[in-house]
């Protein structure tokens, strides 16, 4: 069962959904909560960028394989901070991918037995905006800012501002029963696992 | 609810490196056998006695919660997915703590 606006907000007063910063009355929609885009936004280096770090005289066709990549190296590797432009905004160019991070740390504790999807906007999508790709689910016991995977499938420059632009929505649904392991005293007395 | 049940106080080893977004870090968790998952977690989910600079790797544990517990392993969920592989791994049991 999806939660009303009424159902999310109580989930915050008593802590079964955290939100941070606490959202204001505006953020709310009837079935959904509004989050803000974070401050920082990364693209992916282009082919030839990562080319030119590779050693001298090294010639190789750039295959990633999906396997082996080590998450360590993502951001030092394949990716780079979006600049900024001059009043703070981003300049999100058509036909093109870049990752985004809400301004909001979402927690969902385990024993609040809610998960949420991410969703777009309407009105962005109208103007070819996706702000996930394929990882719409915030699982129980997340904790953290949402990271986005945003594409520009319109025909126009989209400015995006931090903190200013309701860049996504979550949807908070309630689970059947309390995720497995909830309890941090549920193995506590056996032996073994605590050193 | 209170802000200190929301987050196991489990742990296990790890390497912490920076991570994509500000907010992240890297870790790596080297598995008996060889194997190795790695995963981009929330900031506040690892301990480390100070951060890793760019490019290099501290010593560190990431926060995890026990699903279940069988002969000398633990099945552990991490806080976020692995890069390849979900958020749910085993784990001898001396790793936990």
């Amino acid at each position: 069962m999806i939660l009303s606006d009424g159902e999310i907000q109580d989930a915050i007063n008593d802590g079964r959904i955290i939100i941070e910063p606490r959202p204001v009355d505006e953020q709310y929609t009837t079935s959904a909560l509004d989050l803000y885009l974070g401050d920082e936004i990364l693209e992916l280096k282009t082919p030839e960028e990562l080319a030119r770090e590779e050693p001298p005289g090294a010639e190789r066709p750039l295959v990633i394989n999906l396997i082996e990549v080590d998450t360590r190296l993502l951001f030092s590797k394949y990716a780079k901070p979006l600049p900024k432009e001059l009043d703070g905004s981003f300049l999100l160019p058509p036909q093109k991918f870049v990752l985004g991070i809400t301004r909001e740390r979402v927690t969902l504790p385990r024993e609040a037995k809610i998960a949420a999807r991410v969703e777009g906007r309407s009105t962005l999508a109208r103007l070819g905006l996706v702000v996930h790709l394929t990882a719409p689910t915030i699982h129980a016991g997340f904790s953290g800012p949402i990271v986005l995977e945003m594409y520009n499938y319109g025909n126009y420059p989209l400015r995006l501002l931090p903190g200013k632009l309701a860049i996504c929505q979550l949807i908070f649904e309630r689970l059947g029963e309390i995720p497995k392991g909830h309890l941090r005293t549920q193995y506590s007395d056996q032996r073994g696992i605590r050193s | 609810m209170s802000q200190s049940n929301l987050t196991s106080t489990m742990t296990i080893p790890c390497t912490v490196s920076l991570g994509m977004f500000s907010t992240e870090r890297g870790v790596l968790i080297n598995l008996p056998g060889g194997g190795t998952v790695s995963a981009l977690v929330d900031r506040r989910d690892v301990i480390i006695d100070k951060e890793p600079p760019p490019g290099g790797q501290v010593q560190g544990r990431v926060h995890v919660v026990v699903v279940e517990a069988k002969d000398d392993s633990v099945i552990v969920d991490l806080p976020q997915p692995g890069l390849m592989s979900g958020p749910r791994l085993r784990v001898p049991k001396a790793f936990v703590r």
